[in-house]
């Protein structure tokens, strides 16, 4: 078994249908971060936390099949106690609540990924939340 | 007055009566009539009725008129014949008579043999059967022909198959008519048997007749005196022949036309009688009786009796044309034709009316059933537009929803990525060109809003992605106005709702806000969701100037789809407003069809 701390790289588990945005987290985060998984739907994403047991789960909303939410509520029923940030196209306030209200330590905006996935992650690491400022 | 005087006047008025009673005595013509029957005989019951009157009427009833019956039938013995010479000689001494009528050969006979005795002067008229009878000096007569084959020729025609013919005769002595039957009958054998039952007891004639062979007729002739010498009236005898006959009777004088018989060619005794009365008259006027010939005339009349025909089965239409039909009783028909005709008039017109009735139920029921097919025509036309209605709403719901992620999951996603690009090119590229790096920055991320802004107005991400109650405050927020504040408030709403009663409800509160604000001119609107024990109910409420909510249902296209959406889901919805009162909206969705089409939608 593995345990996370402070010492070792933060394990990331990535999960977003389209490749470039997986590719883009995946750049932003390689620099610190241990990139574990990319997987592009919600079924993947369970069975590679139950087997990668990442630290960081980087979660996109607006997936086919289930959506991200629904993700972060079975990943809390499994019991799997990896931070999820969340990272959408939704700018919207209620998608906070609603991402928070689902488990989530971490909001990005897929506009500000390049400036808060990794603060987002380090603080979801840390145990702390993240949300990135919203335009409306 | 004196008692002499009281007499006079009767006795000179008797007087000169009796002067003119002579005068016109000495005027009458004396007549006397012979028979050669019995008093009571149809010939001289026929003569008795007719010569008068005819004679009566000829001479201005200035006739002294006797008449006697020989009645030899009865008494055939000369003993009677001399006593019955002298009654006349006492009885008629020193009368001259004007003219003596002979009826028949036996009355013929006595005045010619007496002729010079009584009758010197006196012409003679008489009728005879028998064309050998021999005309005496002084006088004319008639000769009526018997047709006894006519008879049977009729017989024949109404019975074709014929085989016997009885012909029944009593036991009298000088009686012609059997030898004419025989010689007329002789021609019909031995096509025809013939058998004469003349003389015979009455017992045994009875028993003979009434056990004759089938094919059978019975010819009568004239019964007096029977075999055991009983005398009888002829036409009382026929009445017990034709009682007891078991074949059907015929005859050859109209006297026994009414006595039980069929009929024959019956010689008239009316019409010979009345020949017989004018014949009289003209010798009595003065014509001599030798220069007028004897009339040789046909008086038989062909005629059956209709009650015989019905008793013995024979069919009216063998009738032969020209043949007299008597006694024929009116039938049913003839006798109550005219309600008869009423009657079957009556029924006619009812089973008309009843028929027409029948008919005009017929089309109604037809008109019914016809009314019924289009009703349910009608019903499935419209149930069909309802279908194409929802199917419609589901279509465009659907593709506005595929659009809205299209745009939102696609697009938005791309420029998203190139502004994340973007950003990290920032940091590499050359002072000048930041300015231009931001601007397409700036100008990416408005693409991006305004992909996001389309998409939600297309369809709201958020119903699919987060639920019902944070699009409703969506909304809420969306179309508030200053001077129109909307407030939301929900209760105990469910969080599993199905795709379909979550954007229902959107739909409908979004069709309802866009309503109020637009018309109402209210000052306040206010949304409330709450879930009862069965049911979803949503209310929005504006305190605006209302409408009649009869003249505005079914126009516009917001209600319409509105209530398409609901009955889609089981729902229905309520309009409460009347103008200046405001507006109440009320929509109720039973929660089981919440329930039983639960999906995770957190």
């Amino acid at each position: 078994m593995q345990l996370a701390g402070p010492s070792q790289p933060t394990r990331v588990l990535l999960v977003d249908d389209s490749d470039a945005m997986l590719a883009r987290a995946s750049m932003v985060l390689s620099r610190d971060c241990v990139i574990v998984g990319a997987v592009k739907d919600g079924l993947a994403a369970l069975e590679a936390a139950k087997a990668l047991r990442p630290d960081v789960i980087v979660l996109d909303i607006s997936m086919p099949g289930m959506t991200g939410l629904e993700v972060a509520a079975c990943l809390r029923q499994e019991g799997i106690t990896a931070a999820v940030v969340f990272l959408t196209v939704h700018d919207d306030e209620e998608f906070v609540r609603a991402a928070r209200n689902a488990g989530g330590t971490g909001y990005v905006v897929k506009l500000r990924l390049a400036s808060d996935l990794m603060p987002a992650v380090q603080e979801a690491r840390a145990g702390r939340t993240f949300v990135s400022a919203l335009s409306s | 007055m004196r008692p002499s005087s009281r007499w006079i006047l009767p006795c000179f008025l008797f007087l000169v009566e009796l002067g003119v009673a002579s005068s016109a005595w000495a005027q009458q013509k004396q007549v006397l009539v012979l028979y050669s029957t019995r008093r009571d005989a149809q010939i001289a019951v026929v003569g008795e009725r007719e010569l008068p009157l005819i004679l009566d009427k000829g001479l201005n009833n200035e006739v002294d008129y006797y008449s006697e019956y020989i009645d030899r039938a009865r008494f055939p013995n000369s003993g009677y014949r001399a006593v019955f010479h002298d009654f006349i000689e006492v009885k008629y001494q020193g009368r001259r008579f004007d003219i003596v009528i002979a009826m028949d050969d036996v009355a013929l006979e006595f005045v010619a043999t007496n002729r010079a005795e009584f009758f010197p002067e006196t012409p003679i008229v008489y009728f005879t059967n028998y064309p050998e009878t021999r005309r005496v000096a002084n006088s004319t007569g008639i000769l009526s022909h018997l047709d006894m084959r006519g008879s049977i020729d009729l017989a024949i025609t109404l019975q074709p198959d014929l085989q016997n013919i009885f012909v029944v005769n009593g036991a009298e002595v000088g009686n012609q008519l059997l030898e004419t039957a025989q010689e007329q009958l002789r021609s019909f054998e031995p096509r025809l048997t013939i058998t004469y039952l003349t003389g015979l007891p009455s017992k045994d004639l009875e028993s003979r007749l009434a056990a004759l062979p089938a094919r059978s007729m019975i010819y009568y002739l004239t019964v007096n005196r029977d075999g055991t010498g009983q005398n009888f009236h002829p036409l009382e005898y026929l009445d017990r022949v034709t009682a007891i006959a078991n074949a059907p009777v015929y005859s050859w004088v109209d006297s026994t036309i009414d006595h039980g018989i069929v009929g024959g060619n019956l010689k008239s005794q009316t019409v010979e009688t009345q020949a017989l009365g004018e014949l009289a008259l003209r010798v009595l006027g003065g014509e001599s009786a030798d220069s007028i010939p004897i009339s040789s005339r046909d008086l038989n009349v062909r005629q059956v009796d209709w009650r015989q025909l019905r008793r013995w089965g024979i069919n009216e239409s063998r009738v032969p044309a020209g043949v007299t039909i008597r006694f024929r009783e009116p039938t049913v028909w003839d006798r109550y034709k005219v309600y008869i005709l009423a009657a079957v008039g009556l029924l006619l017109v009812q089973s008309g009316l009843i028929a027409a009735l029948l008919i005009q139920r017929a089309r109604r029921q037809g008109a019914e059933a016809g009314l019924r097919v289009s009703q349910t025509e009608l019903r499935s036309s419209y149930e069909r537009i309802r279908d194409l209605g929802a199917r419609l709403l589901n279509a465009q719901e659907t593709e506005r929803a595929r659009i809205a992620r299209e745009l939102h999951d696609d697009i938005s996603q791309q420029v998203s990525l190139l502004v994340i690009d973007l950003v990290m090119l920032r940091g590499g590229v050359e002072p000048q060109m930041k300015t231009l790096t931001g601007e397409a920055l700036s100008r990416a991320e408005g693409i991006v809003k305004s992909v996001h802004d389309l998409s939600h107005r297309l369809h709201p991400a958020k119903l699919r992605l987060i639920g019902l109650v944070p699009a409703l405050k969506d909304l809420q927020r969306e179309l508030s106005q200053v001077d129109i504040p909307i407030a939301f408030t929900y209760d105990q709403v469910p969080t599993a709702l199905t795709q379909e009663v979550t954007l229902c409800l959107f739909r409908v509160v979004q069709e309802g806000l866009h309503n109020a604000v637009k018309y109402s001119h209210a000052h306040a609107i206010a949304v409330h969701l709450a879930s009862g024990a069965k049911e979803l109910v949503l209310t929005i409420a504006d305190n605006g100037v209302g409408f009649d909510v009869g003249s505005a249902m079914g126009r516009g296209l917001g209600l319409i789809s509105m209530t398409e959406r609901l009955e889609a889901i089981g729902g229905i919805f309520e309009i409460r407003s009347q103008p200046g009162t405001g507006t109440t909206l009320e929509v109720r969705v039973p929660l089981s069809v919440v329930k039983d089409t639960q999906t995770v939608a957190v």
